[in-house]
């Protein structure tokens, strides 16, 4: 052999090694480098590299075949000592089971909910360059973030601003009153828009054509829905449609439904133009009254755009106070919106909180299977050991473990689908939503799944594959007590598990007693017996002859008129001034318009001076009612008499309102001013008191003096109690929500509890046994059985409680009225999952006691 | 009496004759040479492990050598039980086969 052997490449070699089998691998391998090397000598490089290329090659079958029937025999095993096992221990199978599919089933619910509200406004092609220009108002002295911008401006941007590809406005102008054959309904679902509306957005026509379809102002786009509803049997294409009472509207297209994810929902379009110019709804000018969207060109940018629609609006503006402008891509309006301060500022923290709230869950079902598992290592231990010493790997056990829990999971996940599919509807109902079950075959949600799968296969899996996996063959063979000592990471689950739940009730218990406060807190007034109808349809110019019909009925006790409605007044005024202002402090000031017999009818008390009267000729022209906050805005000892003006009506305050709740308990009782409505313009609606338990004959006077006053226009009426549960439709679906799922957590908790300690019991039954033998009473050894969780359970609230009074606190805050975090709930969470756990353990641990002791003692 | 498959009493033979010479390469080469079959690098391995765990053989690890790549010999060494059970084999062959002709022809 001359000069140094190379040898087989190194390549070669190391793929020669892995298709080896393991133990003589070195040895052999060098045997091949040897040969290899012989070859070379006697026949050249390329016949040895070619007969080791072949050597590699022939070793592939039996490599492949050793792996194939080796880990198929070893699956059938495993699989096979999963049935048994699952058969053998059919409760804590159960169990484990029913918590996980639990716990699956509840993050399925969420991560569609949560699927769903990401998925808002995305479904436009372009919705990348879409965008909402928003405006931020100086008013009095105070920034308002607000989407009002000015009319003219979207037509301006289009035609001045490069970079604006469409741009459209969008106006709900307070719905109309649509005539269509027999039926005549108020229509709230009405939107303006310009032509342009249907090119930005994906809102396609089924019928009509996107040039022509909003050119005529006496045109009209109808839903699917709506089409179907009301022109049955046909196209709706060229019918009529009347318009309060006075506009023959042609049908020019049919739109596709919008999507249920879509923040813009209307059954119908019409032409801004008419809004604009027939209805005459519209203010002059460039003030801010509509909603405007653009969509831009590619690659535009936003921050330019923004300035450019400021200047653009400055240049039109008379002088005084000035706007600017943003845009807001339309894919962040529905989450990122500002809604209120602290947890509800933006709805996005709900889908934060929620998608804890399913990890929480999933978690606790989680630890559960972690639990049952090392719990019953024990039994295990022996498998495992034979195991090893048959020659299983630490990696082979791993494997079997993770596949254990990969079977249970995807069990569970079959229940989960089936369950999530029977919860649906009731979870629609709360959540407002249009989710169905065929959501769950979409790609997002699947993949939503899987990661569940995955995640809870890794998390639940990894105890006991790691665990048991470690422990040594002989130790356990013997028979020692290996899992013993594991207890303690055990009980640290428990408390992880424990404080989940208490975090979960102590959120849910703030959240029902906000709930109920606000649905329950006296706004200042009897918010039973107030009947609401709107004022529209040129009602308005009928309110006198209305009201004196409505005066003769024994069942009504008043009747009174407002600009909008007595727990939500809502209008601000621009130009408030009054002697001794202080110049440049902002101040706030809302206002309505009332007739006279506004405070008795509202039933709102005086605290100082008198109401309107009409004897008086003088109030009309100048007389103000202000609330307390007001008068002590006002900043004088005596508040009646003071002089305030207002729109440029100078006048002076005649009494004083005692505060009361005009706005949602979000906010607080700001300055308002009331004055009494110069013409049946002013008014919005009116408001009518019943007689208490007279409801359903003032119903009937009420029908009965609409239709011989205005007979031309429908009576709808609503019940201002009712509208409260729409006022706080959020902390409801929350209040709903939290209690659904706080009670699936606390009863996979308890799951998990039952079947831990049923099986603390059994493994202490000897020690019970020799306990009572020797004279322990059974209270004493229920105690014993179940102080150790009551402690845990103890424990656990140290660390629930400051992240529940954080989570609290930050969801509270967004209410200026609200019930105080107080140390009950948190006492009373803890106790629950104290009491939760005692109950639990103790059902166990009485059974344990009660067994006859010679039975314990002859166990095994 | 321990049996011993037909492979595993080639793969003891050839150890005996190698002396101090026998590991894998040349134990192989001795089997096919005998035998005019071609045996696999790896499947000498099968009979080498089986007479081991059956206590015939023993080995022992040789220098590092240049040749191999650097790895070491693993070489094969007949242990005394494994002299017994071939003395007892070859006794026992040796009272099966007497008489029988070497030639076929010859008899006919």
């Amino acid at each position: 052999m001359s000069g140094a052997p190379a040898g087989p490449p190194a390549a070669a070699e190391r793929v020669l090694g892995w298709l080896l089998d393991g133990r003589n691998r070195p040895v052999v391998v060098g045997d091949f480098a040897e040969v290899y090397d012989d070859i070379r000598e006697s026949r050249g490089r390329a016949a040895a590299d070619a007969w080791y290329g072949f050597q590699i090659v022939r070793s592939f079958p039996p490599f492949v075949f050793n792996a194939v029937f080796w880990s198929s025999v070893m699956f059938r095993n495993y699989l096979k000592v999963f049935a048994r096992n699952f058969r053998r221990h059919l409760g804590f199978s159960l169990i484990n089971l029913a918590g996980l599919a639990l716990g699956v089933g509840c993050c399925l619910l969420i991560s569609l909910w949560v699927l769903d509200e990401l998925s808002f406004d995305r479904f436009h092609a372009a919705s990348g360059r879409l965008y909402r220009v928003e405006s931020d108002e100086e008013l009095s002295g105070q920034v308002r973030h607000g989407i009002g911008t000015p009319i003219p401006l979207a037509s301006a941007m289009e035609k001045e601003i490069p970079e604006v590809e469409y741009a459209t406005r969008f106006s709900r102008f307070g719905g109309l009153q649509l005539t269509i054959g027999e039926h005549s309904f108020f229509e709230g679902a009405v939107i303006a828009a310009d032509p342009s509306f249907l090119k930005m957005f994906s809102f396609p026509l089924i019928e009509g054509s996107e040039d022509a379809a909003l050119s005529a102002p006496l045109s009209v786009l109808v839903s699917k829905r709506m089409a179907e509803k009301f022109f049955a049997g046909g196209s709706p294409v060229g019918k009529t449609v009347r318009a309060e009472n006075r506009f023959e509207l042609t049908v020019t297209g049919v739109l596709q439904d919008p999507p249920s994810n879509s923040s813009l929902q209307f059954d119908w379009v019409v032409p801004f133009a008419f809004v604009d110019s027939r209805l005459n709804r519209m203010p002059e000018g460039w003030v801010n009254a509509v909603s405007s969207y653009a969509r831009l060109r590619p690659g535009a940018s936003t921050k330019e755009v923004a300035g450019k629609i400021t200047a653009l609006v400055h240049r039109h503006q008379e002088p005084g106070p000035k706007s600017s402008y943003t845009v807001e891509p339309i894919t962040r309006i529905r989450l990122f919106s500002h809604t209120g301060r602290g947890l509800l500022a933006r709805p996005v923290y709900y889908v934060y909180v929620f998608s804890l709230i399913g990890l929480f869950v999933l978690g606790i079902a989680c630890i559960n299977f972690m639990n049952l598992s090392t719990a019953r290592s024990v039994e295990r231990a022996r498998e495992i050991g034979l195991r090893k010493v048959v020659g299983a790997r630490r990696g082979d056990l791993v494997r079997q473990f993770y596949g254990e829990s990969l079977l249970y999971v995807l069990g569970a996940a079959g229940l989960a689908f089936g369950m999530t599919a029977l919860l649906i509807p009731a979870f629609n109902a709360v959540t407002r939503k249009d989710l169905s079950v065929g959501a769950l075959a979409g790609p997002a949600p699947l993949a939503a799944a899987a990661g569940i799968v995955l995640l809870t296969v890794l998390v639940s899996g990894s105890y006991p594959s790691i665990f048991l996996s470690r422990l040594r063959p002989a130790g356990v063979l013997r028979g020692g007590g290996s899992a013993a000592g594991r207890a303690g990471f055990r009980k640290a689950l428990v408390v992880v598990q424990f404080a989940l739940s208490i975090m979960l009730l102590i959120g849910t218990s703030a959240v029902l007693r906000q709930t109920r406060f606000l649905m329950t807190k006296d706004p200042g007034f009897a918010r039973e017996d107030l009947v609401l109808i709107p004022l529209r349809g040129g009602v308005a110019e009928s309110y006198a002859a209305l009201k004196a019909e409505l005066a003769g009925s024994s069942s009504i006790l008043g009747v009174t008129a407002m600009s909008r409605r007595p727990d939500m007044i809502g209008d601000y005024a621009q130009d408030v001034d009054w002697e001794g202002r202080a110049p440049g402090r902002a101040v706030r000031v809302s206002f309505a318009a009332v007739d006279f017999d506004f405070t008795g009818t509202i039933g709102l008390e005086l605290a100082a001076g008198r109401d309107f009267s009409k004897d008086r000729g003088t109030d009309l022209k100048n007389g103000f009612l202000v609330n307390e906050e007001m008068a002590r805005r006002l900043g004088r000892p005596d508040v009646l008499g003071a002089r305030l003006s207002m729109f440029g009506r100078e006048g002076s305050v005649i009494g004083v309102l005692k505060d009361f709740h005009f706005q949602p308990l979000h906010e607080r009782i700001e300055p308002l001013v009331l004055l009494p409505a110069p013409n049946a313009n002013w008014l919005g609606n009116i408001v009518i008191r019943l007689r208490p338990g007279n409801t359903a004959p003032a119903l009937a006077d009420i029908k009965a003096a609409w239709k011989r006053t205005v007979p031309a226009v429908p009576c709808e009426y609503t019940f201002l109690n009712d509208d409260l549960a729409r006022t706080y439709w959020r902390e409801n679906q929350m209040k709903s929500l939290l209690e659904f799922f706080t009670a699936l957590a606390v009863l996979i908790a308890c799951l998990g509890l039952y079947g831990l300690s049923a099986f603390v019991a059994e493994r202490r039954t000897k020690e019970i046994g020799i306990r009572k033998v020797l004279g322990a009473s059974e209270p004493a050894l229920v105690l014993s059985l179940s102080k150790e969780f009551v402690g845990l359970a103890l424990a656990a609230c140290l660390f629930a409680w400051p992240l529940a009074y954080f989570l609290t606190r930050a969801w509270l805050d967004g209410f200026a009225y609200r019930v105080g975090p107080g140390p009950a709930p948190f006492l009373l969470a803890g106790l629950a999952a104290a009491g939760i756990a005692f109950a639990t353990v103790g059902l166990q641990s009485v059974r344990a006691a009660r067994t006859d002791p010679v039975k314990a003692l002859k166990y095994e | 009496m321990k049996l011993l498959s037909r492979q595993e009493e080639i793969v003891l033979l050839s150890i005996w004759h190698l002396k101090d010479n026998a590991y894998g390469v040349t134990i192989r080469e001795h089997i096919s040479e005998l035998t005019g079959k071609y045996w696999s690098i790896g499947a000498i391995y099968v009979p080498l492990d089986r007479l081991w765990e059956k206590g015939l053989v023993e080995t022992r690890q040789g220098p590092a050598s240049k040749k191999r790549g650097g790895r070491s010999k693993r070489f094969y060494q007949v242990t005394p039980e494994g002299m017994k059970l071939l003395q007892e084999i070859k006794h026992v062959q040796d009272v099966l086969w007497e008489g029988f002709p070497a030639a076929l022809a010859e008899d006919r």
